[in-house]
């Protein structure tokens, strides 16, 4: 286990391409070949749609919460303890 | 109805009370034995109606096993088991005994069939399970305990008032579907009820604030049976009530949105809890076959893979001292088998194909999307991505991963759990990954027959697009998920302040009215009080005694006379009385 981490921790950048490249292919897969007639709406059958759902998403949740956390819900650890 | 019939809670309370006297070799087997027990008790359970006892006018019912009740009363005995396995080297007894009560309570909720059971089983799982904070015995366990009590005896006093109005109006205690399209106010205080205990917003708080701060192993517990009885329940009596689908569509956000900004990694699991009962809550809402399916599909999944997070980050904090992502990092070394143990949980809570999320969070945003509840359905996938954020990516990179914020001697310490605990978490990383590959084992047990199939083409490609574009974003906005030595402050701060608020009214604003009465009482009612205190005094001494003692001198004063007459001597009795007598005839003859 420690040492299949080691491998791919001592290829960083060739991992991290790798992945890069299976995210692309998964996109391209899911958009062109992929049956949509099961979609749910209409506009999902838009080329990479729930890749751009994924990405504009999970940026909107990142940013999101840390715009309200930093409007003072997130502080100091001994908040309570006064 | 006379039949002998066998509660699987109660095996669970005889066990409790037995578990005390089993010293040395016997105990370990002991405390696996009655789990087992109860989990064979509850395979072997017949449909029907048992346990029907007649209470004063009421019939209570202990024992309604249907498709619903037997599929929630499997997981939860099945966890039990889990749980136990994990906590097998807790020595205190007491923490099993609440643990078991715990589960107790939860299945008794299950199998009830009136109100009355339910709102006994229903109270003893929160009792007991307060004990589980508790027996943490941190600087804010206390505190946070009561805290945790105070809410689920709210909740409780709303079930309570719900169901006794109800039979007010009714005459009915019989626990089934309630009337979700006209709800009356006696419906809407149970739903109350029951959702303080799913943690539905605005009631959510106590989950994040006990969740973090329960046992290592009471945690495991905790994360299973209280939100996911309460799924059962709604499912039970609230299936179709429309307003739950926009309160677990916030949930399933509001929990990912608090975990991203969250650092104690079992309350980033805590958050996500909140979230997946979100989806839960959802299907109940919708209410349909496909949904309730979902629901019921979800929970079990849920309390398998939520209890293998809480068992991972359990563990990182039994052998480190915490959990906080700041203060670790790097521990792949040193607790490689944890790590993949959470991974598994990681990867089965985001719905990666192959593991047990994907084949039964699908159920419920499939449903949504059927009956036209677009804006849920996308609210669900969007918080599907997030949870794959959290769960997948965060903890597992910033606690294994990433800088290595270990000190010295907590770095000595990792490695990887005693073996009944890796044990716990390797049986549940298999039954995860057993669910999402044969998905017919879970799909079977459900209420209604299945005819949904999660491994299309399309949903494939949906759900590795969404993680693998979530994967992509949070390593190209890093920093703004990088862990930061806070806390977040949440709903649970008015109730917390207000608890201040009314220790500073008490403490300064009754205590100064207090002080001050007091010191008017002294000048302005004291002095004038004492006056006519004394008045009377004198009065009394003067003119009552005067009178009293008066009478009583002129009684002596008689009695000594009659003494000095009345000497006791018969003789002279008797001369007096005779000449009194004698003048008398005297008198009368002549005069």
């Amino acid at each position: 286990m420690i040492s299949l981490i080691e491998f791919f921790r001592t290829r960083l950048k060739a991992t991290m391409m790798a992945c890069l490249a299976m995210i692309g292919l998964i996109a391209l897969w899911g958009s062109f070949m992929v049956d949509t007639s099961h979609a749910h709406t209409s506009m999902e059958k838009f080329p990479f749609f729930w890749s751009i759902f994924g990405l504009l998403g999970g940026a909107l949740l990142i940013l999101l919460s840390r715009f309200l956390g930093s409007l003072g819900i997130m502080t100091r650890e001994d908040y309570y303890d006064e | 109805m006379n039949n002998f019939w066998l509660h699987p809670a109660l095996i669970l309370i005889v066990g409790g009370l037995i578990l005390p006297l089993m010293k040395g070799a016997l105990r370990k087997p002991f405390l696996l034995i009655v789990p087992t027990l109860t989990f064979i008790t509850v395979l072997s359970l017949d449909n029907g109606v048992h346990g029907v006892v007649q209470f004063l006018d009421w019939q209570l019912i202990f024992g309604r096993v249907d498709s619903l009740s037997r599929i929630f009363g499997y997981i939860m005995s099945l966890m039990c088991i889990i749980g136990t396995l994990f906590a097998l080297n807790v020595d205190e007894d007491a923490h099993h005994i609440a643990a078991w009560y715990y589960v107790a309570g939860s299945i008794g909720t299950i199998f009830c069939g009136d109100f009355i059971v339910l709102f006994l089983f229903w109270e003893l799982m929160a009792f007991a399970s307060v004990f589980l904070v508790w027996f943490r015995r941190g600087p804010q366990s206390l505190a946070t305990g009561y805290r945790y009590l105070l809410i689920h005896t709210l909740g409780g006093l709303f079930l309570l008032a719900g169901f006794v109005l109800r039979f007010h109006n009714t005459g009915d205690l019989t626990f089934g579907p309630l009337n979700v399209h006209n709800p009356d106010i006696a419906t809407y205080l149970i739903l109350i009820g029951f959702i303080v205990n799913a943690a539905v917003p605005p009631f959510h708080s106590w989950l994040p604030d006990a969740y973090a701060e329960a046992s290592v192993a009471g945690a495991v517990f905790m994360c299973a049976f209280t939100t996911k009885t309460a799924i059962y329940v709604l499912a039970r009596g609230f299936a179709g009530m429309e307003i739950l689908i926009p309160l677990g569509a916030v949930m399933a956000l509001y929990g990912v949105i608090y975990g991203v900004i969250e650092n104690d990694g079992r309350r980033i699991f805590a958050w996500d809890t909140v979230s997946q009962v979100g989806y839960m809550v959802v299907g109940v809402g919708i209410g349909s076959e496909l949904a309730i399916n979902g629901s019921c599909a979800h929970a079990f999944a849920h309390i398998l893979y939520n209890g293998l997070l809480f068992m991972g980050t359990g563990s990182v904090l039994y052998m480190t001292g915490t959990c906080k992502l700041t203060e670790l990092g790097g521990l792949y070394k040193k607790m490689p088998r944890t790590f993949l143990f959470t991974l598994i949980g990681g990867l089965s809570i985001a719905g990666f194909p192959l593991f047990s999320g994907f084949v039964s969070k699908s159920m419920i945003i499939a449903a949504g999307f059927e009956h036209h509840h677009l804006w849920a359905g996308f609210a669900l996938l969007l918080a599907s991505g997030g949870t794959f954020l959290l769960a997948g990516l965060k903890v597992p990179y910033y606690i294994w991963f990433g800088n290595n914020n270990c000190t010295t001697e907590r770095w000595e310490k990792a490695a990887d759990p005693p073996w009944n605990m890796q044990a716990a978490m390797a049986i549940a990383s298999v039954l995860c990954a057993f669910i999402g590959c044969y998905t017919a084992y879970l799909y079977k047990m459900l209420p209604f027959p299945v005819d949904y199939h999660p491994y299309t083409a399309y949903h494939l490609s949906e759900t590795l697009q969404i993680i693998g574009t979530s994967g992509l974003i949070f390593f190209l906005l890093r920093r703004y998920m990088e862990p930061t030595a806070t806390i977040s402050l949440d709903l649970d701060w008015f109730y917390r302040m207000a608890g201040r608020g009314f220790l500073w009214v008490d403490s300064k604003v009754f205590q100064f009215i207090d002080s001050a009465v007091g010191e008017i009482y002294r000048y302005v009612g004291l002095f004038p009080l004492m006056t006519i205190s004394r008045f009377w005094s004198w009065f009394d001494w003067n003119a009552i005694d005067g009178v009293v003692d008066g009478t009583a001198r002129s009684v002596r004063s008689l009695g000594g006379a009659v003494r000095k007459v009345q000497a006791g001597n018969m003789q002279y009795n008797i001369f007096f009385a005779a000449t009194v007598a004698a003048a008398a005839v005297l008198v009368f003859v002549f005069v």
